[in-house]
């Protein structure tokens, strides 16, 4: 009976999970042996043929460097940031919950207006950063068009830190909320400091935490796509592709006929292994025994 | 027994039924999916011209789905779930390398007539004919111009230039006299920064050379002299015509600066005044001028780079002899003037002037002695190459990240290496 209860409570949302996610994403893999435009034309099957030409794709490893540097570069900025408002704002900073809603901020703005906000700040003559360096007399480096092409995709990734920093931010900080006061009390006692207390008291006790928000990072960084998308505009500059990015250009035919659906697909299975692969990494490197408190 | 007056009215249902009936199977529901936005003044003209039609034929009706700019690519899921479209828009050269390509289109030549084609603009209905079929109605007509502040150009004393010599001594000129660039782009849109290169290539090589140059499948055109003059001639724009900060410009920051009256002009499509309405104003004094020829060169001043928007029936829909006679009907004076007026945009019909901020891109669309898709055309059959290969690296070697004589080896090599592999 009790068993007949949970079927029949699971199976709506199992059937729709099923249906809606488990059945496209095998279909995906299945397209990708395919050489298809999606317009209703015979897909011709190519095997492996679209990953060996994925594999000699110039462009694909381009965004593959470029998904590194958001992982890694991107990473640590991230995480940095999000450690040093952690340890800031425990710190006994007055006004802790307006500094938390300041840093989470970005987040509950449209991405499209955070990108714009952040062409307007790299914007040459006219742009934010510009005026600012000027007006404190660095006009040489206030000459330097921080969004042409060599420059770019630093310039998109300053403004991707300053973005993810606050989620990431949010997140650590609940982990060290729940950290009971009295070991930072006795660590005061004892004379820590407030960096000695963070990489002895809060760094181990959230280990669980930081390990799902790197699991975290670590995907949204592999399918990265909107905030570089709109930053780059309506023809991005082949500097801002991402994998989802190429993916998505390659597919829809966006701007360009292009509706290579098979290969589109290849590069999605792609970013499906780089996400199992770094998540299994991530799993390995941070294996340790748990706090329990 | 059956009384007489039974009879009649049996008679008069009958007829009812029978008419109703008839009726019932001439009326015809036209599905229409646009590229267009609701909220968009082109759709409101487009909603007023199908209320119109509707008017003169009461049994055909409409269902419009606004799916704006990515309508095809929308299209391309409902083709797959059997959705029935009777006909679409979208971008002509988009639609010539999507649904076209991809056998989806109806061929129109029957439907339309052989002197259809006479009713439009010179060269329109032929753009993106295929193999002599013709496969759209192309009804809104967008030049590409350098479109300029005419104030500003009187202001430093200068003409508009017909050469290539010319067009220098104007950049000279304004900056001169004004202390203001003459030209700007959008530095890190890789479609935009092909203009110059892919103009001036068509100026000295004659109309579609871009094209040519890429269909040899051996890669050696792009070692031709005028090939690599094209590229050095675009790269030159930064000695005098553009200021060096515009190569990071991201759309739209270039174009402000036009209607800012910080830089004189921009080569661009004639959507620009409209997309600068609110900055420009309505007093702005915009003018156009064509690209001017290269001494020597094959191809005229008046050779246009055109991005037309046009109409397809679909080549299963439901009804589409009635969807091709309101495709003959969009492009009838009555309902290119509703465009004209109530859209704000240039449309493809002879003899229909478009609003008068565009009056000199209607000259050069009346004048054009030969027409190419914008930004050369190769973006049409060959979407991958052209998407991949050669815009990035046209933009790398225009915002000086790669020599003018490095590009064209590199796309000599590269288009080689394409053919290899078809």
């Amino acid at each position: 009976m009790r068993r007949r209860l949970i079927i029949t409570f699971l199976a709506p949302a199992l059937i729709l999970y099923l249906g809606f996610v488990v059945l496209p994403a095998v279909r995906a893999f299945y397209y990708s042996f395919f050489q298809t435009s999606g317009f209703k034309d015979q897909a011709h099957w190519v095997g492996f043929g679209n990953y060996v030409a994925l594999a000699g794709d110039p462009i694909f490893w381009l965004t593959v460097g470029n998904m590194l540097l958001i992982l890694f570069v991107g990473g640590i900025a991230v995480f940095g940031f999000a450690f040093l408002f952690t340890i800031l704002i425990n710190s006994g900073l007055w006004g802790k919950k307006l500094f938390r809603a300041l840093i989470f901020m970005p987040n509950i703005i449209a991405v499209v207006g955070l990108s714009t906000f952040w062409s307007f700040v790299f914007m040459p003559r006219y742009g934010l950063l510009t005026n600012f360096l000027n007006s404190i007399g660095l006009s040489g480096l206030a000459v330097i068009p921080w969004t042409a092409p060599e420059h770019l995709f630093w310039s998109m990734l300053v403004g991707l830190v300053w973005i993810s920093a606050g989620f990431f931010t949010i997140l650590v900080l609940a982990g060290a909320d729940k950290i009971p006061t009295d070991m930072y009390d006795a660590a005061r006692i004892e004379g820590a400091t407030n960096r000695q207390m963070f990489r002895f008291i809060t760094l181990p006790m959230i280990w669980d935490v930081i390990m799902i928000t790197l699991i975290l990072w670590v995907i949204e960084a592999i399918r990265m796509m909107e905030y570089p998308y709109a930053f780059g505009g309506p023809n991005i500059d082949q500097n801002l592709y991402t994998p989802a990015i190429y993916l998505f250009i390659m597919g829809f035919g966006q701007r360009q006929p292009v509706y290579e659906l098979g290969y589109a697909t290849a590069i999605g299975v792609a970013m499906f292994v780089f996400t199992a692969l770094a998540v299994l990494v991530i799993g390995a490197l941070t294996r340790r025994e748990r706090v329990e408190f | 027994m059956i009384s007489k007056a039974h009879k009649t009215l049996s008679a008069v249902a009958l007829a009812s039924a029978l008419f109703a009936s008839t009726t019932a199977a001439h009326a015809v529901e036209l599905t229409f999916w646009s590229m267009w936005n609701e909220p968009e003044p082109q759709a409101a003209a487009l909603k007023t011209i199908m209320d119109a039609y509707t008017n003169a034929n009461p049994d055909t009706t409409f269902k419009v789905v606004w799916n704006g700019r990515g309508n095809q690519t929308k299209l391309r899921a409902a083709l797959q779930a059997g959705t029935p479209v009777d006909f679409m828009d979208q971008d002509g050269d988009e639609l010539a390398g999507g649904l076209q390509k991809q056998g989806q289109a109806l061929a129109l030549d029957e439907a339309l007539g052989t002197d259809f084609k006479e009713l439009l603009l010179p060269g329109a209905y032929d753009l993106y004919a295929k193999d002599g079929k013709h496969f759209q109605v192309p009804y809104i007509y967008n030049t590409v111009n350098f479109w300029y502040n005419k104030d500003l150009l009187t202001e430093a004393g200068a003409t508009v230039p017909a050469t290539w010599t010319e067009f220098l001594a104007m950049c000279e000129t304004v900056k001169s006299k004004t202390g203001k660039h003459a030209l700007v782009v959008e530095g890190t849109d890789a479609a935009y920064a092909a203009l110059p290169f892919s103009h001036l290539v068509e100026r000295q090589l004659g109309p579609k050379a871009l094209i040519k140059v890429f269909e040899d499948r051996t890669g050696d055109s792009w070692l031709d002299p005028a090939v690599l003059d094209s590229a050095k001639k675009a790269v030159s724009l930064w000695d005098s015509c553009i200021a060096g900060d515009a190569r990071g410009f991201q759309y739209p920051a270039g174009q402000q600066t036009v209607a800012l009256g910080a830089s004189m002009a921009e080569l661009v499509g004639s959507w620009l005044p409209t997309e600068l309405a609110d900055s420009a104003g309505p007093d702005f004094p915009w003018g156009a001028f064509n690209f001017p020829e290269v001494e020597g060169g094959k191809g005229k001043r008046t050779d246009l780079q055109v991005a037309l928007l046009s109409m397809v029936v679909l080549k299963d829909a439901p009804h589409p002899k009635e969807a091709a006679a309101f495709l003959k009907y969009l492009v009838s004076e009555d309902a290119q003037k509703i465009l004209v007026e109530q859209g704000g945009v240039g449309v493809t019909r002879k003899g229909v002037a478009w609003p008068a901020l565009l009056a000199d891109a209607f000259t050069a669309a009346e004048n054009a002695s030969a027409l190419t898709n914008i930004y050369g055309g190769i973006g049409i059959d060959y979407a991958d190459f052209y998407t991949k290969t050669f815009l990035p690296e046209q933009s790398n070697m225009f915002l000086g990240q790669k020599s003018p004589e490095d590009f064209v080896k590199l796309m000599a090599e590269a288009t080689k290496k394409y053919w290899e592999g078809k």
